[in-house]
């Protein structure tokens, strides 16, 4: 009986070839991103561009684009749906679409003013696609974004996820599909998502002048604003940008210019973070209305001095930068929520923040919110710190000013 | 089956993976659903009410040690009717036995093997399962004190790698759920630690009783933590309000690792507790519902039950397939009321009741 039992083990073990779904690597095309717009065709509104990696290319010793084989290229379908569209590429692809390696999603700019709420399900539904891919809206079409031909990039999808995975990088924000139906769906109401524009590449090669077409990239600035409805309403600019990374407390990457305690019109300093935490308490006035109170604590390295004369050595020098650093921060904060507040979209998390603290008073804020938002009043208090000054003390020519 | 005995940490370690194996996978969606970033409170109320089951079990054992559950119950409560209640504990054993077969048929091909027949994944686990149970029970718990180790680590893993996207504020504010809420979810929670129950089909195959309740406490309390550590992963990662939303939260939870572009893609963490802790639930089902049958039909011995209780498992298994929407209701509406508030905790406490007041079984406490 045992001896049946091994040989029938051993058997089976020989005979069996592999996965039950099992597709060898190179029959698959790898989407690694996906951009959605909006089609002329009221019966095909979808428009869903991919790009694809060619497996081959990455294949040591194999193909290495002798044939004209390139290693990604973008292919467009359309359909009522994401998930039709996508039948439809399959039509012309002769490969398995696998979307398990598609860490990006793309909304022209006409999808995310129309709403984008329908666009998300196929994304969170899907076995293949991960929830945690950037999200990104495109300025005009994200189509065109795809099938940009970079100078300096493969692939005009690997750069901008290689620009978001740098974290926090200045105003550059990556926003996670998760984070973005978070603040969506939160009490907030309200979600960022950073824009992306072809721009004209400012330097290029001599040969590459000759092909006007390779003379694009990519620019990523600014953040686009939804509302409640799942509908852009506005942007916000890089000012802007930085207010709202210092109220949620996603700074990391950060550089503020400053002017100069000296020569305040002719030269700047630099400052670059290193580190910041964000605080933001909240009052409930007498009136009913919040106020927000946003205690921002950063330090600070000085990156650049851009002027010809002393200072650094000065304790008071160093003490009116960290004092010019708070009056910038306090300045970037209001004119996040100002914006904020003009686009009536709660981006700034204040909502949720009033639902932590005050969960009792919520429950009758939480159904006028957006009226009662416009109103609320925000103070900042910002302690900078600045700790070094880099690896020089001074500006190297300031050997003849003296400074009293 | 079989007349090996287990010790007391063996019997521990089954049940920590038989309450652990399968509950975080439909459950959080169900508890945070309802009761939002409370969630945590409704499964620090469901571990109470499991150590009140074992409490109860255990002491219903001592009264008989050498019996089973479904053995004593006609001693309690007379023949004919302690007959027909045995005979509807090995019912429930076979069909929750059986849906927990349909329900990982059903995850797997919801997760990753969406083309794969479901028959494949049942008739494969059935037949593990029986070989297991039929070499005896010493067999299953050996192999469990080697799962459980993986399965606790690999839960450890998806609970803590997602840390990069996690935002400890999601816990707040706390207590906004009304009381009614929390308990009527706790009851839900409840129904997969009241589980404990089988255990009254195990103490009969222990060495010794010492220290059994303790032991029992401490698995059902210590699940609790883990699945408390899982909840609040699953609200930080998602946001209370999302979690609801998404089917297995788990499994979405491991998609969300990537943790210094190292650990990646890691759904399989979660593929393997649910299989091993599958693997040793179907055992323990198949286990309890041969003891069952020969119990309730007189036999002495159960092993020759394994082959056409394993076909019912199969069968009912793969009959059991219902559309998504009506599986959550079962599990939110109809579960507890098979669970917590029958067999698991009421009638079990009703029964301490008439053999304390009747004085059946022995004394000793």
């Amino acid at each position: 009986m045992k001896r049946l039992l091994a040989f029938f083990l051993i058997i089976t073990c020989s005979l069996t070839a592999g996965c039950w779904d099992q597709i060898e690597i190179i029959d698959l095309a790898l989407v690694i991103a996906t951009a959605i717009d909006k089609g002329d065709d009221p019966d095909n509104k979808v428009v869903l561009t991919i790009q694809v990696a060619n497996p081959r290319m990455f294949i040591p010793g194999e193909g290495g684009g002798g044939d004209g084989e390139k290693a990604f290229w973008t292919a467009t379908g359309t359909g009522k749906t994401i998930r039709e569209a996508t039948f439809g590429i399959s039509h012309r692809v002769p490969r398995s679409l696998f979307f398990g390696h598609n860490r990006l999603m793309i909304v022209g700019e006409e999808v995310a003013r129309e709403g984008i709420m329908p666009y998300l399900d196929r994304y969170f539904r899907s076995r293949e696609t991960r929830p945690n891919l950037y999200i990104l809206v495109a300025r005009g079409r994200g189509q065109d974004i795809l099938e940009t031909n970079m100078a300096t990039f493969r692939s005009s999808g690997m750069a901008l996820i290689n620009i978001f995975d740098l974290g926090n990088n200045h105003t550059v924000v990556p926003v996670r599909l998760v984070q973005f139906v978070y603040d969506l769906t939160s009490a907030c109401q309200a979600a960022v998502a950073p824009m992306v524009q072809v721009v004209v590449q400012s330097s290029v090669s001599i040969e590459e002048a000759k092909h006007a077409s390779r003379l694009q990239t990519l620019s990523v600035k600014g953040l686009a604003v939804f509302n409640s409805e799942g509908q852009m309403v506005g942007e916000m600019n890089e000012t802007e940008t930085a207010g709202l990374l210092w109220i949620r407390n996603w700074a990391e990457k950060h550089q503020l210019t400053v002017p100069c305690p000296i020569e305040s019109a002719k030269a700047s300093v630099d400052l670059d973070l290193m580190g910041s935490t964000s605080k933001t308490r909240v009052e409930i006035g007498e009136d009913g209305i919040p106020r927000f109170d946003i205690e921002v604590r950063t330090v600070f390295d000085v990156g650049e001095h851009f002027g010809n004369h002393m200072g650094m050595d000065q304790s008071w020098y160093i003490d009116s930068l960290a004092k010019r650093a708070n009056t910038t921060i306090a300045r970037e904060i209001q004119a996040a929520v100002s914006k904020a507040k003009a686009l009536n979209a709660d981006v700034l998390g204040f909502a949720e923040e009033v639902h932590r603290q005050h969960p009792r008073e919520w429950e009758g804020l939480r159904n006028n919110w957006s009226d009662i938002f416009p109103l609320v009043e925000v103070t900042v208090s910002s302690i900078s710190e600045i700790s070094t000054r880099g690896m020089s003390a001074e500006n190297p020519d300031n050997s003849l000013k003296v400074l009293k | 089956m079989g007349d090996g005995k287990i010790s007391q940490r063996q019997l521990a370690y089954l049940f920590f993976t038989i309450l652990i194996g399968t509950m975080f996978f439909y459950n959080p969606q169900i508890v945070v659903g309802t009761t939002g970033q409370d969630g945590w409170i409704a499964y620090l109320i469901a571990t109470f009410w499991g150590i009140l089951v074992a409490l109860v079990i255990v002491a219903l054992g001592r009264r008989f040690p050498d019996k089973t559950l479904t053995a004593y119950i006609p001693h309690i409560i007379g023949k004919p009717l302690g007959k027909i209640l045995s005979l509807l504990y090995t019912i429930w054993f076979l069909f929750i036995g059986g849906g927990l077969l349909a329900q990982f048929a059903n995850f797997m091909n919801t997760t990753i093997m969406a083309s794969t027949p479901k028959m494949v994944f049942i008739i494969t686990f059935v037949a593990i399962a029986f070989y297991a149970v039929h070499s005896g029970l010493e067999v299953v718990v050996r192999v469990n004190e080697l799962l459980l180790w993986v399965i606790v680590i690999a839960t450890i893993m998806v609970v803590i790698l997602p840390w990069e996207l996690m935002d400890l504020r999601r816990m707040l504010p706390v207590g906004e759920t009304s009381i009614g809420r929390l308990l009527a979810t706790s009851l839900i929670a409840g129904s997969w630690r009241g589980e404990v129950m089988m255990v009254g089909m195990f103490l009969p195959a222990l060495i010794t009783l010492k220290n059994t309740a303790r032991n029992l406490i401490e698995t059902v309390f210590l699940v609790g933590v883990m699945l408390i550590a899982v909840e609040i992963s699953l609200v930080t990662v998602f946001g209370a309000h999302l979690v609801g939303d998404i089917e297995v939260p788990v499994f979405a939870l491991a998609r969300m690792i990537s943790t210094a572009r190292v650990l990646d893609r890691l759904e399989a963490l979660v593929l393997i507790i649910w299989v091993l802790a599958t693997f040793v639930k179907i055992c323990a089902f198949l286990y309890c519902t041969a003891q069952a049958t020969a119990d309730t039909m007189g036999f002495q011995e159960s092993r020759f039950l394994l082959l056409p209780i394993s076909l019912l498992f199969t069968a009912i298994a793969y009959n059991q397939t219902v559309d998504p929407a009506k599986f959550i209701d079962f599990l939110m509406l109809t579960w507890p009321g098979y669970g917590l508030l029958s067999f698991q905790l009421v009638i079990p406490l009703l029964l301490l009741v008439i053999a304390s007041l009747r004085g059946k079984g022995e004394k000793r406490l």
